[in-house]
This record gives C-alpha cells, sequence and structure tokens, in this order.
C-alpha cells in the first residue's frame, strides 16, 4: 500500500517535471519561430523595398 | 501535337508574368518551396492510408476511418501542389515542355488518379467487412503498393525536370528527342 | 531547495540548458570557436566513398535528393497526422495515445530515411555546404527537433494525455510543427544558396 503511493508519487513527480520541461522548450521554439520568420520576411521585403522602391 | 505543345508554351513564354516569375529571385524560389514542402502534407497523408492498408502504420485504427479522415488534408495538399506546380510551369513553359521527366511525371499523374479512383471504389464496395483488419484484402493492397510506388518515381521526376541531361539541345539521342517532344531549332528556355 | 529542484525537474533543467547550448552556438559565438577544424573533417567527407558517389555520379545524387524528399513527406505526415490530432483538427474520433504511439513508429522509420539520405547529399557537396550558414542552422534546428520529440514530446505524451495541461498539449503541438517546418524549409534553402 505505502509502496503504491509512493510510486503515484513519483509518477506525479515526473509528470510535472516532464510538463514543466515541454512548456518551456516549447514556449522557447514558438517565440524563436515568431522572431525568426519575423526577421527573415522583414529582411527580404527592405531588400525588395531597396532594389524596387 | 508537338508543334502544338511548343507553341503554346512560346506563348506563355512571351507574356510579361511568365518572365518576372522566372526572373524573380525570391517569388519563383517561394512557389518551388511551397511546391516541395508541400508533399508533407499531400504524400504525407497519401503515405499514411497506403501504408494502413499494407498493415504498415496505425494498423489498431479502422482503415475507413483513415481513409476518410486523412483525405480532406491530402486534399488540400494536392490543391496547393497543383496550383504551385502549374506557377512552376508558367515560369519555365519551352524548357519543362520539352522535359522527359516532366512529360513522365504528367502520364504518371494521370495514372496515380485512375488508381486512386479504383481504389476508394474497391475499398468502398468492400470495407465493411476487412475494416478493423490490420491489412487489407490483397487487391486493395495492390492498390496501396502501386500508389505508393507510382508516386515515390513521381518525386524522382519531379526532382530530376531540375537537371538538364536530357533537354533537347544537348541530347543527341533520337527516342529521347521523340518522348521528349523537342521541335527543331528550339533553343531557349 | 536547488539540490530539491534537481532532484524533482531533471528534465525540466537539462531542457533549460540544452536550449542555452543551442541559442550560444547559433548566436553566441560557441560555432566560431570550432569552426575552423571542421574545414578538415567536411574535406575529408568528400574523399568518403558517399562524397566520390555523389561527386562523380549527378544522377545518384538526384536520385539521392528525391529519396529525402519521400522521406520528408513521411515524416511530414507523421508529424502532422500526431500534432494535429492533439490540436484536435484530424483524427478527432481516433484515441489521441493511439494517433500519437503509432504515427511515431513511422515518423522513426522517415526520419531514418531522412538522416541517411541527408549524410549521402551531405558527402558529396561537402565543401560547399561549409561556408553555408543556412547549412549550419538546419543542423542546429535538427538537432533542436530531434532532442525535442525523443527527450521532451515523447516521455510528455507517454502520460496519460488526458490527464495532462491541454494547453502544454497544444503548445508542444504547435512548437513541433514548427521545428520540423524550420528543418524542411532551411533545407530548402540549401538548394538555393552558394
Amino acid at each position: 500500500m505505502a509502496d503504491d503511493t509512493n510510486s503515484e508519487d513519483k509518477d506525479g513527480v515526473k509528470m510535472k517535471d516532464d510538463q514543466a520541461a515541454a512548456l518551456v522548450v516549447a514556449q522557447a521554439f514558438i517565440v524563436f519561430s515568431a522572431i525568426y520568420w519575423f526577421t527573415q520576411i522583414e529582411s527580404v521585403r527592405e531588400l525588395l523595398q531597396l532594389a524596387y522602391g | 501535337m508537338n508543334e502544338l505543345i511548343h507553341n503554346l508554351a512560346i506563348w506563355l513564354d512571351d507574356t510579361e508574368w511568365s518572365r518576372m516569375l522566372h526572373e524573380s529571385y525570391y517569388m519563383y524560389n517561394w512557389v518551388e518551396s511551397t511546391h516541395v514542402l508541400t508533399l508533407m502534407v499531400s504524400l504525407g497523408m497519401l503515405f499514411l492510408i497506403d501504408l494502413r492498408m499494407l498493415g504498415l502504420a496505425l494498423p489498431d485504427v479502422p482503415a475507413s476511418r483513415i481513409a476518410e479522415r486523412l483525405n480532406l488534408p491530402m486534399l488540400v495538399g494536392f490543391v496547393v501542389m497543383f496550383i504551385t506546380g502549374i506557377l512552376l510551369f508558367y515560369a519555365v513553359p519551352v524548357r519543362t515542355s520539352q522535359s522527359l521527366w516532366f512529360r513522365l511525371k504528367m502520364v504518371l499523374l494521370v495514372v496515380c488518379a485512375v488508381n486512386a479512383f479504383l481504389f476508394h471504389k474497391r475499398m468502398n464496395e468492400s470495407v465493411a467487412t476487412w475494416d478493423i483488419e490490420p491489412r487489407a484484402p490483397s487487391r486493395i493492397r495492390l492498390g496501396a503498393m502501386l500508389s505508393l510506388g507510382f508516386w515515390s518515381i513521381i518525386v524522382v521526376c519531379g526532382r530530376f525536370i531540375a537537371y538538364d541531361w536530357f533537354d533537347c539541345d544537348t541530347s543527341p539521342n533520337t527516342l529521347i528527342d521523340i518522348v521528349s517532344g523537342c521541335v527543331d531549332g528550339q533553343t531557349r528556355f | 531547495m536547488i539540490a530539491t529542484m534537481f532532484t524533482s525537474y531533471p528534465r525540466t533543467l537539462t531542457a533549460v540548458a540544452a536550449l542555452l547550448a543551442l541559442l550560444t552556438l547559433a548566436y553566441g559565438g560557441a560555432m566560431d570557436a570550432v569552426y575552423p577544424s571542421l574545414l578538415t573533417v567536411f574535406e575529408w567527407l568528400e574523399t568518403t566513398w558517399f562524397g566520390v558517389i555523389g561527386k562523380t555520379w549527378g544522377a545518384a545524387f538526384a536520385f539521392v535528393e528525391a529519396v529525402h524528399l519521400l522521406g520528408l513527406a513521411l515524416l511530414g505526415g507523421c508529424v502532422l497526422a500526431g500534432d494535429g490530432r492533439l490540436l484536435g483538427v484530424v483524427l478527432t474520433d481516433v484515441p489521441m495515445q493511439t494517433v500519437v504511439e503509432r504515427t511515431h513508429r513511422v515518423f522513426v522509420f522517415g526520419l531514418s530515411i531522412c538522416l541517411a539520405t541527408g549524410i549521402f547529399m551531405a558527402c558529396g557537396v561537402a565543401t560547399k555546404i561549409y561556408y553555408l550558414p543556412v547549412y549550419w542552422f538546419k543542423m542546429l534546428a535538427l538537432s533542436a527537433g530531434m532532442l525535442f520529440h525523443f527527450q521532451v514530446r515523447r516521455p510528455l505524451l507517454s502520460h496519460d494525455i488526458q490527464s495532462l495541461n491541454p494547453v502544454v498539449v497544444k503548445m508542444v503541438a504547435v512548437a513541433s510543427m514548427l521545428v520540423w517546418f524550420m528543418v524542411a524549409a532551411t533545407g530548402r534553402w540549401i538548394g538555393f544558396s552558394g
């Protein structure tokens, strides 16, 4: 019984850790992608503006 | 027939938009990238459906459910590929219309369409009897294998269009010239 | 306090460290330190069997390029089906766990094709891609994608998905699609560069 509770606790802690890791990395990827693609599109736009006005 | 295609290609090539698209570094590459990356949507879904029929993907999900639910994203992918494909042809019509690989690709697209029609017809006729089986009956599996094979060759042909091994002005081989539909004196891209 | 953090959140702390390492490699100048010494490796790659075949036999290189695309289609299809299910867009009447678990197997197959053909192609044009920033960016994105898939997404989704925070699950799906799109798009751009 005590072992069962212990393993449930461990599973709960592991799930929290996995969720926290997923949240941190997913957030970082989403923010990075937004900045990266915005910068890429902006630089092409500026280049085209320089070329064609 | 080849003369007609050639004249049509020349007419397209002379339009201003064709020239603009061909000469635009970013626009042409953007259209080409969209064409290639949409493979993940169109062929990605198609491969999952075909592999399901062969029992190699999602074997514990009813086959009809996979085919029905992935059909819409697959078709959306194919529509995007079709539009970008037409634009790519429009940008370089003369060379593309006389490409051996492009012609082979077009023939195989028709073959794939016929295969897909027969595949769906056969599947709808009998799916109730084998829907939850991990592998579809042999006739359906044959259709799935043909689909995988033909589409793989189409991708190879599509990739080969970019190479000039058999271009009309470089290939001295008569048979290839005939299949490519080379018209005498054609030099421009 | 810190000791408790280490024992309770080992994956989170490792993930933060990996993110910082990737950012340092991409923008922090860490790459500059090792970059010159890698040239000899890339020169050697061109002398290997793969390199010689890729350089001298154009048809073989083109064929492998096409197989690379087929692997990409398979990989992308699995990502879209799996993450689309997590977002509630496709296969909504099939349990999430089933879709995620079954598409993972095909994903690994698609990724293996891409890696094998990618190594062949890299050998054939090694001294060209060495000088392309977009190639290095793709390698970083690929590393990030693989680490994310095997070390973050998969461990998370091995739990009962219904008991996970739905916002986190959806964010993971979006991030997964974004990172593989980044890998594919930067990969395509290698062909337009140099």
